[in-house]
């Protein structure tokens, strides 16, 4: 699947954020285009999440820039970059438990403007009218995956920004997952993809950016970083280049 | 007028130094528990009605009333913290639970004053005699050269307990990570229990000491309470340093309104300047102690 | 697998406004030609009462902020009212809207900034602000007659009359607060008390909603007040001090949290007891605080909630015994 290169939709300029006496990021930068799928990816304590919560307005950054469409968003509030089609899902699937599926989606319609394009594939993973009344805290984790997922590709998408969407999920509901955040891709959307299941990323990734300790520190196409001797020390450990589709 | 303004500025300043006294044993307490004392003015009261009646009914001098009241704070601060606070922790119930019980103590106990005590003012003699006395030019009450080191005192005491005392500093600990202070063997249960203690007899001896200057009686609590959490609030939740100059800050403006514009509208003034500090600076001026981040 | 029961799927949390209508019309009915005075007055009250109720149910249930101070609102509907149909000789629905004018921009100006943050910063403030109000209604002799306060207010009418009025008022409330549940504003509400940061994830500013529904609350508690002026045609400050929010309070605790009509349970209950007492008196207020302690430490659903104590008790009681009974097998 060729990506269109425009200009990046999202550009992540030099952030550095710290908490205390921890530099959780430090000069980070990289940038996501249209229609592609970035994955961030790094050990534990690396700071992938961090640089989720900055993006989307849960963190401000102490330096740097981040540009959506070429336009600042830093310190932007959440539910304002929400409006503007940054989205994102969370490391633990925050649905609105006491709502039915559909309500979840409505309560998205009701923020960010009603849009079926981008959540229709996404809709008919999850088993559309089979369980689009069914309350979503009786979905089992997969479900409560993709209702989010759902929800945050209703109306405006410009850019989603998954925090672990692999994470508690059987073989079956991975693939149904890759293929989701393909299709997603597909409708021209960015999509970062955080995640520890390096397996997952290197499927689906056209590229790839290594996290450790805040700073990046190798960025490219699966296969050049499973080789990258600094990846394969620090984190990836050998034969992973095995798994990379060249 | 400049003895008038110094006057009123030094006694803003002796109120204001209570207020930050109890600005601190309300952090103390939301420092160590997470939870906001609304009940915390009661102490005060308390410890001026333990003293009355202990001088007033049992004939007591002055030093062991002063006693009695400390006693009569801490034990009643044991009361509620086990009676009260430690059985709402079974349910792990929201926070607000802690906020409407702490509220409902306050009133309990105030209407508890009410019915035993009435509607009438509690007096106490000042504890060096009525005269007056010279400081920097202005006449004071005596009362105000006791008042004025106790509270020194104490907060010198106190910060010196966080800093060097174990238990002071497992406190700071819990309320900088709790779950942390417990991995290394901290028990934060005892822990709520000291902070309440303390914070309980704290505020009765500073009530002993207040009430000849502003007599005692059943309403007085709730002011006092929120003024001392204004203060907390202004300094940084937890920031001890903070609360006292909130405290001042406070005392001082209640102390001129009082005495330039009328001391009828001296609560109104008061408040709305905390309202208005509170709608515009709702994080206070100094950094608190407590992150109050909600982890994403 | 037994799918897991939540209130979505239990029927009947979605109260049906019809039913409330009817419900209410019905009330109204028996009332007015089976019930003796004393019945009429005590269900005048509670009705009153039930608006506030409702108003800080939404606070606490959906937007999870307690309110100290909704005596402040309460007075100065009632004051708005009092003046507005005494001193300008307006018709009593202009004064009450008076009221509902002022409170509403003061809970703006109070609460938006103020919910952004912890619950206890909006306690606090909002317990400033009903001292502040009592203090300005106690001194601001020129304007509210001080203390002496304000009588002559126009009446809501005969016993009958006026209980026709309340109850009309507070079942038109109700129907309207149903339907509104229904509709989208009741998802926000219900996804607001579910997860806020998930709602800004959808685009929702969680700040916003929480300060219409403060304002919504404000506004119930002025109309309250409104109508309370015109039932006493007297009024003066000190009905309207602390104890009174300690009231508001004690409703809100104990109908819980969470459904429509649990205010109206709170109200109900509370309402009697001003109703038997007459006024605020001092054993009034010790009881509302035991209560509170009382309710949230051994009901802390409040008391619709008791249903699902004694049932969870029950289970608990039987898988002990169970337990128990397995264990005293020699192994």
């Amino acid at each position: 699947m060729s990506a269109e290169r425009n200009d990046a939709i999202l550009t992540v300029d030099g952030i550095s954020k710290r908490f205390g006496g921890l530099q959780a990021v430090s000069r980070l930068s990289f940038e996501l285009f249209a229609g592609q799928v970035l994955g961030l990816i790094g050990p534990n304590g690396a700071g992938k999440s961090t640089v989720i919560n900055l993006i989307t307005g849960y963190e401000t950054p102490d330096t740097g820039e981040i540009r959506l469409d070429g336009k600042r968003i830093n310190g932007k509030a959440s539910h304002a970059l929400s409006q503007l089609g940054l989205r994102r899902t969370f490391q633990t699937p925050r649905v609105f438990k006491r709502l039915s599926v559909r309500d979840n989606i409505t309560l998205a319609e009701i923020g960010t403007g009603r849009g079926t394009e981008y959540n229709a594939p996404v809709l008919a993973a999850l088993g559309g009218d089979a369980v689009i009344d069914l309350p979503a805290s009786s979905l089992p984790m997969a479900g409560r995956r993709l209702v989010e997922l759902a929800r945050a590709c209703t109306g405006t998408v410009k850019a989603v920004l998954l925090d672990e969407p692999s994470t508690g999920l059987v073989d079956d509901e991975k693939s149904v997952m890759k293929s989701v955040i393909r299709a997603i891709a597909a409708k021209n959307v960015a999509v970062l993809v955080v995640a520890h299941d390096i397996q997952f990323v290197l499927d689906i990734c056209e590229r790839i950016v290594v996290l450790a300790l805040g700073t990046k520190l190798a960025e490219g196409e699966p296969a050049e970083i499973t080789r990258n001797p600094q990846v394969v020390e620090a984190y990836l450990g050998v034969g992973w280049d095995r798994h990379a589709q060249a | 007028m400049l003895t008038t303004i110094g006057q009123l500025l030094l006694a803003g300043l002796m109120i204001g130094l209570i207020y930050g006294v109890v600005a601190i044993c309300i952090g103390v307490i939301y420092n160590a528990t997470q939870i906001v004392n609304f009940a915390q003015g009661e102490y005060i009261m308390i410890g001026g009605v333990a003293a009355w009646v202990a001088v007033n009914w049992w004939k007591m001098p002055i030093w062991a009333a002063t006693l009695i009241a400390v006693a009569a704070g801490a034990v009643l601060a044991i009361i509620i913290e086990r009676g009260v606070i430690n059985l709402a922790r079974r349910f792990r119930p929201p926070m607000f639970t802690y906020v409407f019980l702490t509220f409902g103590v306050s009133i309990v106990l105030s209407n508890l004053a009410l019915l035993l005590f009435g509607k009438n003012p509690m007096a106490l003699d000042p504890f060096l005699g009525w005269e007056p006395i010279r400081f920097a030019g202005l006449s004071v009450p005596s009362q105000y050269a006791l008042v004025i080191p106790l509270c020194i005192l104490l907060v010198s005491a106190l910060v010196l307990f966080f800093a060097r005392v174990r238990i002071g500093k497992a406190m700071r600990a819990a309320a900088v990570n709790e779950r942390g202070a417990m991995i290394v063997g901290i028990d934060t249960a005892k822990l709520s229990m000291v902070a309440f203690v303390m914070s309980g007899a704290i505020s009765a001896l500073v009530g002993v000491f207040l009430t000849p200057i502003t007599t005692t009686h059943y309403a007085i609590g709730l002011s006092l309470t929120l003024k001392a959490f204004a203060a907390a609030i202004l300094g940084g939740l937890g920031n001890f340093r903070g609360a006292v100059l909130g405290g001042c800050v406070i005392g001082v403006v209640e102390s001129l309104t009082a005495g330039l514009i009328s001391s009828h509208f001296k609560d109104v003034v008061t408040f709305l300047f905390i309202l208005v500090l509170l709608v515009a600076l709702p994080r206070g001026l100094l950094h608190s102690l407590v992150e109050e981040r909600e982890r994403v | 697998m037994a799918e897991r029961k939540t209130p979505a799927t239990r029927r009947g949390v979605h109260v049906d406004p019809l039913a409330i209508a009817f419900a209410g019309v019905t009330v109204i009915a028996i009332g007015w030609f089976f019930f003796p005075p004393y019945w009429l007055t005590v269900a005048t009250i509670m009705a009153m009462y039930s608006l506030p109720a409702l108003g800080l149910l939404l606070l606490l249930g959906y937007a999870g902020q307690p309110s100290f101070g909704h005596a402040a609102f309460f007075g100065l509907g009632a004051y708005a009212s009092a003046l507005a149909t005494t001193k300008l000789g307006w018709p009593s629905l202009a004064g009450a809207g008076l009221g509902v004018a002022v409170s509403a921009i003061s809970a703006f100006i109070v609460g938006l900034p103020l919910l952004r943050v912890r619950g206890h910063y909006l306690a606090i403030a909002t317990l400033a602000f009903a001292i502040i109000v009592q203090g300005l209604l106690e001194n601001l002799t020129w304007l509210t007659n001080g203390v002496a306060g304000i009588g002559r207010i126009p009446s809501l009418g005969d016993t009958d009359v006026a209980f026709v009025i309340t109850l009309g008022i507070a079942t038109v409330t109700y129907v309207i607060a149903a339907i509104i549940d229904h509709g989208r504003v009741g998802t926000i509400l219900r996804a607001l008390g579910d997860d806020e940061i998930a709602m800004a994830s959808c685009g929702i500013s969680p700040v916003i909603v929480k300060t219409g529904v403060f304002v919504v609350s404000a506004v119930l508690a002025s109309v309250s007040g409104s109508i309370y002026a015109h039932y006493l045609t007297y009024i003066s400050p000190e009905s309207f001090d602390v104890n009174a929010s300690v009231l508001f309070v004690t409703m809100m605790i104990i109908g819980g949290t969470g459904r429509i009509w649990a205010g109206l349970i709170g109200a109900i209950v509370i309402g009697a007891i001003p109703a038997m007492l007459s006024d605020y008196s001092s054993y009034s207020a010790l009881f509302y605080g035991i209560a509170i302690i009382a309710v949230l430490l051994f009901f802390p659903n409040g008391m619709l909630g008791i249903g699902q104590q004694i049932r969870a008790g029950i289970r608990s009681f039987r898988r002990r015994g169970a337990a128990a009974s397995a264990g005293s097998k020699p192994e």
